[in-house]
């Protein structure tokens, strides 16, 4: 079978057999009835406020992660810095009662 | 154009029997402005141009009804969009499309052709078609539109919107890449690949029925 002539003649019946533009009664009533209740321009105001809070939000946390890195090197650092006092301390506080008994 | 202008609402203009007629742009210019009633007016003028649309997209009356719908309310939403450089028919045309396309995508079936799939009208069409190829007689045949909507619904979304357009609606190919907007090279490759496959699916069903 030619299916190329098959094709054509399938689509000369689609051309010879438009669909119907044929409208359900009250249908713009129905399409009326669908738009947004609070209207256009509440819903440019909404869509207005919801981008700004996304905005929002997202600086908000791009910040916060920065902070978080910056502080968690800072406490690293810190952390050194603590452990090194807190070693000498100790070596001080056991070397303190030695040093007390050869005095007496 | 000024949406926002108080002589865009106030401006009806009397015809000759002294109706008041407003071109498309006054009465967007007028819903811009607040006075969300006269979309009514504009749903009325393009609703039956919308409906023939969707009807090449979408069998079920049901889902035509979705279809238009979603346009009218997506045309609502997008109408500050509307530059009216065109006219407002052409880019409600291109939405329709776009939205048409969109609902084939998300309600692809692509189920394997049977012989069971094709109706009794279908299959009686296809054999006299095989013994009398060259006949021109039935194209009007219920058989022949039933065979049309059921080869369309098995083509991908992509392939069954070019071939609508191009060769079911006549348009060229400039005003498809506009009203799809893909570039003109891709609907021509793939208007070439709709009609390969096209005559792929039309093959199997033919085997299918004749082997």
């Amino acid at each position: 079978m030619d299916y190329e002539k098959l094709r054509r003649r399938l689509l000369e019946t689609a051309r010879r057999n438009p669909p119907s533009d044929r409208v359900p009664y009250a249908f713009e009533r129905r399409i009326m009835a669908n738009l947004p209740v609070s209207g256009r321009s509440d819903a440019s105001a909404l869509a207005f406020w919801t981008r700004g809070f996304w905005r929002g939000a997202l600086s908000g946390v791009a910040a916060a992660g920065i902070m978080m890195g910056s502080l968690g090197v800072v406490s690293d650092r810190g952390m050194e810095e603590v452990d090194m006092n807190s070693g000498d301390s100790l070596e001080e506080a056991l070397l303190a009662s030695t040093q007390a008994e050869v005095e007496l | 154009m000024n949406p926002g202008s108080e002589t865009a609402v106030a401006d009806a203009r009397p015809n000759s029997s002294g109706a008041d007629v407003n071109s498309d742009q006054d009465l967007v210019a007028s819903v811009l402005a607040g006075a969300t009633e006269r979309f009514e007016e504009l749903v009325r003028r393009h609703q039956p141009k919308l409906f023939a649309t969707a009807r090449r997209y979408a069998r079920r009356e049901g889902e035509v009804e979705d279809l238009v719908q979603e346009i009218f309310l997506k045309a609502y939403a997008k109408l500050d969009t509307w530059r009216g450089d065109a006219p407002f028919e052409h880019w409600l045309m291109r939405l329709a499309v776009r939205t048409c396309y969109d609902s084939l995508r998300a309600h692809r079936r692509r189920r394997e052709m049977a012989v069971t799939d094709l109706s009794g009208e279908e299959a009686d069409w296809l054999e006299r078609h095989a013994v009398a190829p060259d006949s021109t007689q039935d194209t009007d045949a219920e058989g022949a539109r039933a065979l049309v909507a059921t080869v369309l619904e098995r083509l991908s979304p992509a392939h069954r919107l070019v071939i609508t357009l191009l060769e079911i609606e006549g348009r060229p190919v400039k005003e498809i890449a506009g009203l799809t907007g893909w570039s003109i090279p891709l609907v021509k490759v793939r208007a070439f690949r709709a009609r390969a496959e096209m005559r792929k699916i039309l093959g199997r069903i033919s085997r299918e029925r004749f082997l």
